[in-house]
């Protein structure tokens, strides 16, 4: 079964609005808004493992709005405050894995995202890669020469990273200019709403929003 | 079809690199553009669709290259780079080669035919629904090329072709260019391959164009085997 990227990212926004609208306190709602992404990661073709580790990332962070709720001695609601930050970057993690990053755009843009913030992150990705592709060669070339210590390249080299994948950028949108490029890319695959999409947004929104307002 | 004259371009940081630079070439005639790295060939090459905007005159096709004409004169010059990794972009094959098409405003599912059926001749079109980057050089190069030739120019410009490949994949790439019926213009240091691509060779020394003749007579002029 695979929805359209629209659907999924209302779904996603409307869960994350929801969420974020929960009041500390409401420990049984939040447990129960938390058992829909766990659902999610368990059925999905996901590596679980790696997920649930890098939504951990999101800790420290909200860490310091906990810190406030320690501080006050309020230890339960300091712990709140730390799922649901956990669970919604879980939400997040999860989507990005079942949905393409292009795709994602692609249905932000169908939903009205103005297109020059789309091309500006669609070229965000690319250029992400040209730089790892850079680090990469600089780190092989370095270890090549006998250099040991990986981080340490990484640190003293980055201004020639930068000085390096400007130029690949520059070479790369060159080529796009000699192709005819005016300032957006070409959209190739026209995305379908099925009976499906509709179907599912509609189960969802309900059974989030009843799940919200009834307890 | 190419008429260039008194062409000057200073980079920056590196100052002259094309000195008054002279040039003509004929429709369907294709040229060799040789001389020593930093000679000027790429620079001069970068000139005739507007990537670079020097001093000097440059009409391609009957248009003078200026700002206000970039967009007919990239449709009449198809640019091939040295590097064809950076030349795909996309995250299909297939996307990537009909992308000049759809900027030119065809219907994307006429330009996926046409796509299509030049990547079959290209023996390209099992990888097209594959990211470029997971192609061989070979196939990255026929790829690159692929997206230049489906825009149809009249003039097709390659910078070092041969880079990577190995000595089957040139013969083939020299093949598929000879097949070619536009003027086509070949930055190469591979005197072997501009032997088989191309009969006219130009020869750039320190910004300037030092000698013009077959390619034969240029290559063993300059010993530049």
């Amino acid at each position: 079964m695979k929805l359209d990227p629209r659907c999924v990212l209302i779904l996603l926004l409307f869960y994350l609005g929801t969420l974020s609208s929960i009041r500390p306190g409401h420990n049984l709602l939040l447990a129960l808004m938390c058992l829909l992404p766990i659902f999610l990661l368990l059925v999905s073709p996901v590596a679980k493992g790696e997920l649930l580790a890098q939504a951990a990332y999101v800790l420290p962070f909200s860490f310091a709005i906990a810190a406030v709720a320690l501080l006050r001695g309020n230890t339960a609601q300091a712990v709140f405050f730390l799922l649901r930050s956990y669970i919604s970057i879980l939400s997040v993690l999860i989507v990005t894995k079942l949905v393409t990053t292009l795709d994602l755009l692609r249905a932000m843009e169908r939903l009205g995202a103005p297109r020059f913030l789309i091309v500006v992150a669609e070229f965000l990705m690319r250029y992400l890669e040209v730089l790892r592709a850079e680090a990469d060669a600089m780190r092989l070339a370095a270890l090549c020469r006998g250099a040991a210590h990986s981080k340490l390249i990484a640190s003293s080299s980055l201004g020639m990273l930068f000085v390096r994948s400007l130029e690949r950028s520059t070479s790369i949108h060159n080529a796009m200019l000699a192709r005819g490029f005016r300032g957006s890319l070409p959209r190739l695959y026209p995305m379908k709403w099925e009976v499906l999409d509709s179907g599912a947004l509609l189960v969802g929104v309900v059974s989030i929003g009843v799940l919200r307002w009834s307890l | 079809m190419i008429r260039v004259s008194n062409l000057c371009y200073e980079y920056a940081d590196s100052g002259p690199v094309l000195r008054g630079v002279d040039f003509e070439q004929a429709s369907q005639e294709s040229v060799a553009l040789l001389g020593a790295n930093g000679s000027g060939k790429t620079t001069f090459a970068l000139h005739l669709n507007g990537i670079l905007q020097g001093r000097g005159e440059i009409e391609v096709g009957g248009i003078a290259v200026k700002p206000a004409t970039l967009e007919a004169v990239r449709r009449k010059v198809g640019f091939v780079f040295q590097s064809a990794e950076n030349q795909l972009f996309l995250p299909t094959v297939l996307e990537d080669v009909m992308f000049g098409l759809l900027n030119q405003g065809v219907a994307v599912e006429h330009a996926k035919a046409r796509a299509m059926d030049l990547l079959e001749r290209l023996h390209l079109e099992a990888y097209a629904e594959r990211n470029p980057f997971h192609l061989s050089a070979g196939e990255k190069r026929r790829a690159a090329l692929a997206g230049v030739v489906l825009m149809e120019p009249e003039v097709l410009i390659l910078d070092e072709p041969t880079t990577f490949l190995d000595p089957p994949g040139i013969r083939e790439l020299a093949a598929l260019l000879n097949q070619q019926k536009m003027a086509k213009m070949i930055i190469t240091h591979d005197a072997t391959f501009a032997l088989a691509t191309t009969t006219r060779a130009v020869f750039f020394e320190k910004g300037k164009i030092i000698a013009d003749g077959s390619t034969r007579e240029i290559i063993e002029r300059f010993d530049w085997v």
